[in-house]
């Protein structure tokens, strides 16, 4: 027996709720990983830009660097100031935590999806009990098979988690380097 | 790196992910699986689920019709045989030589052989002191029927080829297989997939693919198929063979 016998023969016995619960749960894992390596390496890079500008200004300079959001953000408005600049690091923060709602959202969730599908996978099988004169061998693999639905709910859940954690402490480190520009620049 | 090539590069890489582990997974409980039963069904195994077999239904009512005959000399109350329902294995079972031992034969000169086979193998104590004497042809006739419980109640058995019947080895497989199993009543209307290994030696060996609901019908299958681990079957010609085989006992 193959692997996409082993997967067709699970599908064939699984009920179309389980099924729906594992296409949401993969569906999850695609946009959780996707939003978590996009976000990552954008955040990575600018990260890197506002170390280079950071410590341009550290070193001297009267300005932040071209790639700065704060340089950015104050060539938009044409203007300097304090509120400015807390203007232009709270627009910083919320660009740096796009996709953390959704990485939250299927961190909590997506075990409760997948408890979902166990229960109903459960139910069908205990309703097969009733029916049948079936064994407890009988039994025992249909309930083995619906947990299948809550260790991918779990699975997805640890890795959103995982992910969110991460990107959040990544969109600190970003909005603590624009704060200390902001705080040099309105020193000098 | 343009955000957007990166925004889609990202995705591409988190589908791969996905798929990655899908396959993983997939793997991993294929691999589950095989440890639990090694098997491996070729295209030329060949499919056994009887329904009717008329030529060996034959030898089961002759051997019945053997054993009621062979039953009635004895005529001692103390070694009538209980009713067993269920699987015997078969060692434990019930000694030939305490069952005929209070046969009478009139000749002399049988008495003499029982006489020197008894000096050979030590009968059990509850016989000290008294004249055991077997009949020869009593014990021919039932090692040649090779039953060994006769007060099994017995449930119609049934192994079928669907496919390689005219193979000439094939049928003498399952001429082995059919003999020996005689699965109880208690069993009946049961039946299981198990995969036959004979070696090129004619060791013979097996793996059960699938077991019954019944628990009496898996283990007097399994402890037929021990049984039948002991016994030599004929050497195949491409030297291993794997045959699939359901058991079934009829109702």
């Amino acid at each position: 027996m193959n692997t996409i016998d082993v997967f067709l023969d699970y599908l064939s016995r699984s009920s179309s709720i389980t099924i729906a619960v594992l296409v949401l749960l993969s569906l999850y894992f695609i946009i959780i990983n996707w939003v978590f390596i996009y976000r990552y390496f954008s955040l990575k890079k600018w990260i890197k830009h506002e170390d280079i500008s950071l410590k341009s200004l550290m070193m001297g300079a009267k300005k932040p660097s071209p790639d700065s959001v704060l340089s950015k953000c104050f060539k938009e408005i044409g203007k300097e100031g304090k509120e400015l600049a807390d203007f232009c690091k709270f627009a910083a923060t919320k660009e740096a935590t796009k996709g953390l709602t959704f990485l939250s959202v299927a961190a909590s969730t997506s075990p409760f999806i997948g408890l979902f599908g166990t229960v109903i996978s459960i139910l069908e099988a205990f309703s097969m009990l009733g029916t049948s004169k079936a064994s407890i061998g009988v039994i025992a693999p249909a309930i083995g098979e619906a947990l299948v639905a809550t260790a991918a709910g779990i699975f997805v859940a640890i890795f959103a988690y995982s992910y969110h954690l991460f990107l959040k402490r990544k969109g600190f480190e970003l909005i603590s380097y624009i704060q200390m520009q902001s705080d040099l620049l309105l020193s000098k | 790196m343009d955000n957007k090539k990166l925004f889609l590069i990202s995705g591409a890489v988190s589908i791969a992910i996905y798929i990655a582990v899908f396959l993983a997974v997939l793997l991993y409980f294929l691999k589950t699986q095989e440890t639990l039963k090694k098997f491996t069904i070729k295209q030329k195994s060949v499919e056994v689920s009887l329904v009717e077999a008329p030529k060996f239904k034959k030898i089961i009512e002759q051997k019945k019709d053997k054993i009621k005959k062979s039953e009635k000399p004895v005529k001692n109350k103390k070694q009538k045989v209980k009713k067993r329902v269920g699987s015997k294995s078969p060692k434990d079972e019930v000694d030939i030589a305490k069952l005929f031992s209070t046969i009478k034969t009139p000749k002399k000169s049988k008495k003499k052989i029982v006489k020197s086979t008894k000096k050979s193998s030590t009968p059990p104590s509850r016989f000290k002191g008294q004249n055991i004497r077997r009949t020869e042809s009593a014990q021919e006739i039932l090692k040649k029927m090779n039953i060994k419980d006769v007060s099994r109640v017995l449930a119609k058995s049934n192994i079928e080829a669907v496919n390689g019947e005219d193979d000439p080895y094939l049928s003498k497989i399952y001429e082995i297989l059919y003999k020996y199993w005689l699965p109880s009543q208690e069993s009946a209307g049961n039946r299981a997939k198990v995969m036959i290994k004979i070696d090129f030696n004619g060791n013979f060996d097996y793996n059960i693919i699938f077991f019954s609901s019944s628990e009496t019908f898996n283990k007097e299958l399994v402890e037929y198929l021990e049984y039948l681990k002991t016994k030599k079957f004929p050497q195949p010609k491409e030297g291993k063979k794997e045959i699939t085989v359901f058991f079934e006992a009829k109702e």
